[in-house]
């Protein structure tokens, strides 16, 4: 067994290990177009990493495999830059709110009731809404409902809804092509801020919020919400990769290298397995893994833990 | 407790080797030999002590009487990064059995129970300080092995004790302490001491330099190299006549 020892993490893993561990999650990104952090950190510290150091190499990695997925996507027409970069600058703002709201809540005692908490009912409602969604998107495009569709469809256009009238009341109307959707440039910016706190709160880099907040109230194609959210995913590990190495020392480069071999070969192999999958298909067994690490995360907080201390950091 | 007596023995009477590890790219821990002379009619107790260090834990709890979760944050100091005790047959038995020899020794773990400092200081501090200790012997930092000293036949009423002890890749790079404490008719003889350190060395050592030493530009340099990674991947990948979806 080839070894490496890995000197920020102070410890030696199997390299093999590592790189299969990368290209797993690597794969989860290009299909998907989710960093993969909620399910590589656990991992990694499942292998003997800690925490501190697992969530910031791990961010260090999804550089590398969201540089590789969003090219891939790019090349395929599904990145939107301009949409990415209204949500991009929002999850900033909306990461940096969350931060401080973080430390007031940790002032208070409240911190982790709240993290934990919010995991579960963002987790279960998103992967929820999202399957059952697809399900019946799923049905609908079976044609089970199409001789209803058409007479829905045309009372629909006679009628556009206050909430529509109001989004299209709004300043800075912008056309995003790649996306085929017109709107104000504030709407992603609000979103983007919305997911930036919510990101913060959780620990994560907000790629499984992200999408359902792009596919639902931005109404943008799926494949494209792929993409896109690769491209603002990578910009965000860019900043916390830079910030951990530079505040925490943190950042275990070996760890980080042997990672991001595995996701970025696992990313360009997604991307492909991506093609191949209608927009439905694609949401639904996200929502399920969605779902199945919501599962896992109730779990872990019904039954108590084999030992009641642990190191801090982490996720 | 019984007085100790540390009595100083001759220069080539305690061997540790190697006196210095090398951690280098493909370290995955090593085994220490420590040897020594002792009495006929004595026993060898070898220890690893690590040096005392600070480190932040989360400590579990149920809130509402259903949900685990973290509960409290507490900084435990003046703990070993490292414990290790290798015990000969015959006092293994007695600590097997609970025996009031191995009790009085003080060599196992319960010796920590008030030095280390916890803090903020809880109500059930030995219920923490348990859960310490399976966290470490969980990390394979805190160790007791039986049967692990041998012997070699007793000559001139002296004989030759060794033990092979194995340093997991986990243990800090830091220098620790070799302690065997000479042990007869159950009581303490005497404690010779002799230390190892682990040393960084090559590529780890130039990652640990630069990270703590040059932390953005180090910062900066991983994000590049992810960058040139996943470009590198990218155009490897490339497919021929590709186009929008």
């Amino acid at each position: 067994m080839f070894h490496m020892y890995l000197p920020i993490a102070g410890n030696s893993v199997n390299i093999a290990v590592i790189l299969g561990l990368g290209g797993l999650v690597g794969l989860l990104s290009g299909i998907f177009g989710v960093g993969g952090g909620f399910l590589m950190t656990p991992l990694l510290i499942m292998f003997g990493i800690p925490p501190t150091v697992a969530a910031a190499s791990d961010s260090n990695q999804i550089v590398g495999a969201s540089t590789s997925g969003t090219l891939a996507h790019y090349r395929l027409g599904n990145v939107d830059m301009k949409m990415g970069i209204l949500l991009l600058v929002g999850g900033i703002l909306g990461g940096a709110v969350g931060v401080q709201l973080i430390k007031v809540l940790r002032a208070m005692g409240n911190a982790d009731f709240l993290i934990n908490i919010t995991y579960v009912i963002m987790l279960g409602g998103v992967g929820s809404y999202m399957f059952i969604e697809s399900l019946q998107s799923m049905k609908k495009s079976k044609g089970t409902l199409t001789e209803h569709a058409a007479p829905a469809a045309a009372a629909k256009a006679e009628k556009p809804s206050g909430f529509s009238r109001m989004m299209k009341a709004l300043p800075f109307q912008t056309d995003f092509v790649k996306s085929g959707v017109s709107m104000s440039a504030l709407t992603p910016l609000v979103l983007g801020t919305f997911v930036g706190i919510l990101a913060a709160i959780m620990g994560v880099g907000g790629g499984f919020i992200m999408v359902p907040v792009m596919v639902y109230l931005l109404r943008m194609p799926m494949h494209v919400v792929v993409g896109t959210s690769l491209f603002q995913i990578l910009f965000t590990c860019i900043n916390v990769t830079i910030m951990q190495s530079y505040t925490n020392h943190t950042v275990d480069f070996v760890l980080a290298l042997l990672l991001l071999l595995g996701s970025t070969i696992g990313a360009q192999f997604g991307t492909r397995i991506s093609k191949k999958l209608k927009g439905d298909q694609l949401k639904i067994i996200l929502a399920s893994l969605v779902l199945l690490v919501m599962v896992k995360m109730l779990f872990s907080l019904l039954l108590a833990p084999s030992i009641l201390l642990a190191y801090a950091g982490g996720h | 407790m019984l007085l100790t007596l540390i009595v100083p023995i001759g220069a080539q009477a305690l061997q540790v080797t190697p006196k210095e590890m090398l951690v280098s790219t493909t370290y995955n821990g090593k085994d220490v030999l420590v040897t020594g002379e002792i009495g006929a009619d004595e026993e060898a107790v070898v220890q690893i002590i690590g040096t005392s260090s600070e480190a932040e834990f989360k400590r579990y709890g149920k809130v509402g009487g259903v949900l685990w979760m973290t509960v409290a944050h507490l900084a435990i100091a003046d703990a070993p990064s490292a414990y290790f005790v290798y015990l000969p047959e015959t006092i293994s038995a007695w600590r097997q059995s609970k025996d009031d020899r191995w009790v009085n020794l003080n060599l196992d773990y319960d010796s920590l129970r008030n030095e280390i400092k916890i803090t903020p200081e809880p109500t059930d501090k030995d219920v923490v300080f348990n859960d310490f200790l399976q966290l470490k012997i969980h990390d394979g930092l805190y160790q007791t092995v039986d049967n692990a000293v041998m012997y070699d036949p007793a000559k001139n009423g002296k004989k030759t004790f060794h033990t092979t002890i194995h340093v997991p890749a986990k243990m800090p790079i830091s220098s620790y302490e070799i302690k065997v404490t000479r042990v007869k008719n159950g009581v303490v003889a005497g404690i010779d001491k002799d230390d190892f350190k682990l040393k960084q060395t090559g590529f780890p050592l130039l990652i640990s330099n630069l990270a703590f030493n040059h932390s953005l530009i180090f910062g900066i340099l991983a994000v590049a190299i992810a960058i040139f990674a996943g470009l590198f991947m990218g155009l490897l990948f490339q497919e021929k006549g590709g186009g929008a979806h």
